[in-house]
Formats: structure tokens, C-alpha cells, sequence
């Protein structure tokens, strides 16, 4: 499920940014092999126990007391989390979009932020657009607040 | 972080589609707000990313909506997205979809919603009618 959260790097610059949303895991702040911080990722939601059995946590609460997490650590946030984060807290709207070639039929991802200049890419996946288009919100935040 | 989630009723529907892939959460017979996954029935503390409870009669994982849209993405050849008008000045959003028809792909698209999340589900349950019809 390592795919559900956005990499290292960009964790990183989110938090960097103010980022401190519930998250269902973070990055290790102190890794013991800086080569591999792409594995380094853990959860922090917890089960509760009460005496022998389960309790099952649930996501009832918007704010749940599950999430236990301390201030080193550097949250890894879903994209979908991360893509609402600058939609919500900056206006900047996003899509990742597909399309396909009129030409040679060839398919092709771009991103689109409103208020934007639209730059086309030609991205191959949507994973390599939705990574080009975080970290250009990650430039426009922070050339904003310089 | 319950909006994180698929709702009930989008999780069952994508239950019933086959989806069965690891999820955080589950729900628990029709309780309106999923539980954390554990990654077995036994006493482990912790839930391993990439193992995860079957789901059961009496159990629904689910989904968050990036992982929902992937699976319809990659199984079916559905793309979708959302976004605000094509003139980018209201607020809401709408969803445009490219669905993969033999040699081409045909294109779709919804009116405004009053919000992005409306928009997303509208999105959802439209590729959901979609694959039931199939």
C-alpha cells in the first residue's frame, strides 16, 4: 500500500509547509539507512487494547485519538489528502488528466492547476503527472510565501 | 479522516464488483463509518501495509477514493477526473471520464456541482453504472 502515499521528498517540503493533517502513516524521521527512505514508511494508527481483547479503532471522528504520532516524525500523506490540502487551505485546483494523441492514438497524462498557465507534458502515467503536478504546487506555495 | 473513505453504500457496490485489494479500513456489518483493517484476526498491534483481512459477508473494505478510481482505471480502462468548468471561474466541480469502447475511447462529462466532493461521488457512481452494465 506504499503507493497510496505521496514519496519522501515530497512528505519532506509538505511538512516544510505547514502540513499536519490525521495521516494513516509517516517516514521515519530517523532512518537507520538513508539509501532506503522510501521503505522507511510506518503506520500511525494503532489497535487498542483493553485487557485480552481488540478493540477496534474506527475513523467515526474527524480528529481521531488514534492518531498518535509525535512532532519528528514527517506524516506521509494519501495523494488524495495532499491534492485537498492545497485545494482547501490554497485554492489551488487540480485534475490529472488523460488523454489520448489525435495524431498516433498515443494515451498521455497532463496535470491542470486553475489560474495556471497550462504546460502539456505528455506524462506516460498518472503517477509520474500526479508527482510533477505536487511539486509544482509545492514551488507555487512556497514562491508565494518568501 | 472518515471522508478519506468510500461510503458505505460505494463500498458494497465496488464489493460486488470484485474489488478486493488491501484497504486501511473495513466496515462492519452497515455501520456508517469504517474501522481500521488489522492486518489478521490475531493480536497484532500494528497493520502490515500489504496484508489485509478478507473481506467476509459481514465485512466491506474500504477503499479510499484514489485507490476506488485507480482500480476502475486499471481493470476497466476507465479514466476519470475532477476538476472546475472548463472556464476554471466557478466554484464546485465537475467530472469528465474517458471510457475505452473496443478501438476509441468515448468521452463524457457532468454538469457543475455545487462541490468537489459531490463531483467525486457523482464520478464514482457513474463508472460503478458503468461497469453493471457491462
Amino acid at each position: 500500500m506504499e503507493k497510496e502515499f505521496i514519496p519522501y521528498t515530497l512528505a519532506l517540503r509538505l511538512k516544510q509547509l505547514g502540513f499536519d493533517e490525521p495521516c494513516f502513516a509517516g517516514f521515519n524521521p530517523t532512518p537507520f539507512d538513508y539509501d532506503d527512505l522510501e521503505n522507511l514508511i510506518y503506520p500511525t494508527i494503532h489497535l487498542e487494547f483493553d485487557g485480552e481483547d481488540i478493540i477496534y479503532n474506527d475513523f467515526q471522528t474527524e480528529e481521531p485519538n488514534i492518531w498518535t504520532i509525535d512532532s519528528d516524525v514527517i506524516l506521509a500523506p494519501t495523494w488524495q489528502s495532499a491534492f485537498k490540502w492545497f485545494r482547501e487551505k490554497y485554492n489551488l485546483k487540480t485534475c490529472i488528466m488523460f488523454r489520448t494523441s489525435m495524431e498516433d492514438d498515443k494515451e498521455y497524462y497532463d496535470w491542470l492547476i486553475k489560474g495556471q498557465e497550462v504546460v502539456y507534458r505528455h506524462f506516460n502515467t498518472p503517477e509520474e503527472a500526479e508527482i510533477a503536478c505536487l511539486t509544482k504546487l509545492i514551488e507555487i506555495v512556497k514562491s508565494k510565501t518568501k | 479522516m472518515k471522508k478519506e473513505f468510500l461510503d458505505y453504500t460505494e463500498a458494497l457496490a465496488l464489493k460486488e464488483l470484485g474489488f478486493d485489494e488491501p484497504c486501511f479500513g473495513r466496515y462492519y456489518y452497515k455501520e456508517s463509518y469504517p474501522m481500521l483493517n488489522p492486518n489478521s484476526e490475531e493480536t497484532e498491534l500494528v497493520f502490515e501495509f500489504d496484508q489485509y483481512i478478507k473481506q467476509t459477508e459481514i465485512t466491506i473494505l474500504a477503499p479510499i477514493y484514489q485507490q476506488a478510481f485507480r482500480w476502475f482505471r486499471e481493470k476497466y480502462e476507465l479514466h476519470s477526473c475532477i476538476h472546475s468548468d472548463y472556464t476554471w471561474n466557478i466554484s464546485g466541480g465537475i467530472w469528465d471520464l474517458n471510457e475505452y469502447k473496443g478501438s476509441r475511447y468515448d468521452w463524457d462529462y457532468s454538469n457543475n456541482y455545487s462541490t468537489y466532493e459531490e463531483a467525486e461521488l457523482s464520478c464514482l457512481e457513474k463508472l460503478i453504472e458503468i461497469v453493471e452494465k457491462n
